[in-house]
């Protein structure tokens, strides 16, 4: 399973990346947005975990270019928003591109690692 | 009438809770109704109110038997009122005018009066009877302004020429005394007074006889002025009891003719009393509500179109005044006051700004913190896994904790201001607990305790707002203590939860000096040198969005002060 993670805290980053190494997944991260769009474009990724809060650009633009390989539908199904905001406004319009949000703090951590992984 | 000023003694004046009180009997009338009662709801027609005006909250209160009504004192209701004294004094000018002219009008009347008999007589010979019909209306509706004058144009008519006398007896209902409008040949006119007893025994009388036709042994007790035949008609009006009566100094009874005569005639006066009687009282109504107005703390000045000053409350040098063209003044003229609810209003937008200033600044941090707390926990807890030394691993594992004792402290805050006017489901307890927390720092020295008693710990209400009060209330007592140090300063927060929540905080620091203590609600007072003084400001109005309000007491045994805040808990 290949995952990209796009986070630009990098504490976060490594961690994620540990934890799901250890349950056999093949982790690729990016600090940059647009490097991250790069790679989105040249690989086949089976899951994208994506921070709306980046560095150069937002998890939406990201997104956004993610619509020139991928349909909509599939992006729903590709993309894993985390995020540590909680406004209703900003969730709103992460809904509206159909894909999953975690809040930052994890409720759950096993449970957020079983839909980074794609088995929820 | 009466008018009790009870403000007009400097001991009164200065007394914190200062209200007037004006007993008088404002009879009702469409025109005023419709200043005061129309726009209270109280039914027109209704008897005497007690008017109250207590400029500390800026409200009249009119009471009479059934209810009591509070209105504000802002400028629309102001200027209904002053629209009336506006137009009134158009009324008056024109008063003026006609009375300045009435001396030289009476002796021209009687000229006048007789020219219009010839006329009235000419041609009811002829075959102009409805002529002679609207002259007659004519002479008595729009000639007559005052009362008084009514006796005097009675006997100038050709149908009552062999009359000598004519008395008017006016009582006004309520009131225990009657006047007496008397005109014979000896006197021009003599107003007295009777007393209420003759006036009913006499009333009764004329009332009674069917016929009206009474004998000349029927002296009416205690009516002077009645020399010998008469006759007499009562009126009832809605709130005066009238006795109109003419006579004649000898012994025949009066014709049929005449009889019918003065039917037509005092007919025709029944709607001249009411015009003119009414619009007497409309005259003392209004000045009493000019002295209502003059002793309004808030300034108040009328200008015509002429810019000249019409009426003006006592000067408040401090006061600045805004034009304001507020209807329903009529158009030329001006109103200027000073707006004091102005200041409430701009307690609120203020406090709107610092309130989601504050919420930003919070979301903000919150997302800052958010992130770095998210990996350091989860890097803990995963090294902590997989670590083979014991003691790195419990040293991570307590770093995992710190951490999440950071995350819930960010969490509970957010807690407190979610969004800004919701109500929702509080626990009360640990919103108190939490809030007392938030104010740590300001009360480092000071001893803090709280104390809750009542039934629910959950109650329906604002979080927010219930929070911003509170913590301001504790930083004020900690500034207080602060600023004057004594021995064990200490806080005490008590909460009691029924089905109306009562939150108290209690300091035993230097109290409120009464002089000041009615001002302290007020923006922008403050007795601090970098104070804003729109803390208590904004609570206070909060404190009315929630419901309720705050109220504050001595710690009379005690030092300090105690402010209360409460409201309803939404709960049944």
């Amino acid at each position: 399973m290949k995952i990209l993670i796009i986070e630009d805290d990098l504490l976060i980053q490594r961690s994620l990346k540990m934890l799901l190494s250890k349950r056999g997944a093949r982790v690729t991260v990016f600090s940059s947005g647009n490097e991250a769009i790069q790679a989105i474009i040249s690989t086949n990724f089976d899951k994208i975990i994506c921070d709306l809060m980046l560095q150069d650009l937002s998890g939406f633009d990201v997104i956004e270019e993610a619509k020139q390989k991928y349909t909509l539908e599939e992006i729903s199904k590709l993309f894993v928003v985390i995020t540590a905001y909680s406004s209703n406004t900003i969730l709103d319009k992460v809904r509206e591109y159909g894909c999953t949000v975690l809040s930052k703090p994890f409720d759950d951590l096993n449970q957020a690692l079983e839909i980074f992984l794609g088995r929820q | 009438m009466e008018v009790k000023d009870t403000a007009n003694s400097r001991k009164n004046r200065e007394q914190l809770d200062s209200s007037i009180q004006i007993i008088g009997s404002f009879d009702s009338h469409p025109l005023h109704a419709k200043i005061l009662a129309f726009k209270s709801g109280l039914a027109p027609f209704s008897n005497s109110y007690q008017i109250k005006i207590n400029y500390s909250n800026n409200y009249i209160t009119l009471k009479n038997k059934k209810r009591l009504v509070q209105l504000p004192l802002n400028s629309i209701n102001i200027s209904s009122l002053l629209n009336h004294i506006v137009y009134q004094r158009g009324q008056d000018q024109l008063r003026f005018q006609l009375s300045q002219k009435q001396d030289r009008l009476r002796s021209k009347l009687h000229k006048k009066y007789q020219q219009y008999q010839r006329q009235i007589t000419k041609h009811a010979e002829t075959r102009h009877k409805a002529l002679a019909g609207s002259l007659k209306k004519n002479l008595l509706f729009s000639r007559v302004t005052k009362i008084q004058n009514i006796p005097l144009i009675t006997l100038d008519l050709a149908q009552f020429k062999s009359f000598q006398s004519c008395q008017l007896l006016i009582h006004e209902k309520g009131k225990p005394v009657v006047k007496h409008f008397l005109f014979d040949a000896i006197n021009p006119i003599r107003i007295g007074e009777i007393s209420i007893d003759s006036f009913n025994n006499a009333y009764r009388q004329i009332k009674q006889s069917k016929n009206r036709l009474f004998h000349q042994k029927q002296v009416l007790t205690g009516c002077p002025g009645i020399l010998g035949t008469f006759l007499a008609k009562d009126f009832n009006l809605q709130s005066y009891r009238i006795l109109f009566i003419i006579s004649r100094n000898d012994f025949l009874p009066p014709s049929i003719e005449e009889r019918d005569h003065f039917e037509l005639y005092a007919t025709q006066l029944y709607s001249v009393f009411s015009r003119i009687l009414i619009k007497e009282k409309y005259i003392d109504h209004i000045h009493y509500l000019k002295i209502a107005l003059r002793h309004l703390r808030r300034p108040i000045q009328i200008y015509d179109q002429y810019n000249a000053l019409l009426f003006s409350t006592p000067k408040n040098d401090n006061a600045e005044f805004n034009r304001q063209n507020i209807l329903p003044l009529p158009k030329k003229y001006s109103l200027l006051t000073n707006d004091e609810h102005k200041d409430v209003l701009n307690t609120d937008a203020y406090h709107l700004q610092r309130i989601s200033l504050l919420g930003e600044l919070l979301n903000t941090l919150r997302h800052e913190l958010s992130n770095p707390l998210f990996g350091i926990k989860l890097m803990a807890d995963l090294l902590s896994e997989e670590t083979l030394d014991q003691e790195c691993s419990e040293t991570l594992s307590e770093i995992s904790n710190s951490c999440l004792r950071c995350q819930k402290i960010i969490e509970d805050f957010s807690y407190l201001y979610q969004d800004i006017e919701m109500l929702c489901e509080v626990d009360i307890k640990k919103l108190i607990n939490e809030t007392s927390t938030l104010t740590k720092s300001a009360t480092q020295q000071i001893r803090r305790s709280i104390k809750f008693s009542g039934k629910n710990n959950y109650i329906y209400s604002n979080p927010t707002w219930i929070s911003q009060i509170i913590f301001n209330l504790i930083l004020n007592s900690a500034q207080a203590l602060q600023a004057n140090p004594q021995d064990r300063p200490e806080i005490k927060i008590s909460v009691h939860t029924a089905k109306i929540v009562k939150i108290s905080v209690s300091d035993n620091g230097p109290g409120i000096t009464s002089n000041i203590q009615k001002q302290i609600f007020k923006p922008f007072f403050t007795t601090k040198l970098k104070g804003t003084g729109l803390g208590l400001a904004i609570c206070s109005n909060l404190a009315n969005k929630l419901g309720g309000g705050i109220s504050f007491s001595d710690n009379h045994d005690r030092r300090g002060v105690t402010f209360t805040l409460w409201f309803p808990s939404g709960k049944n």
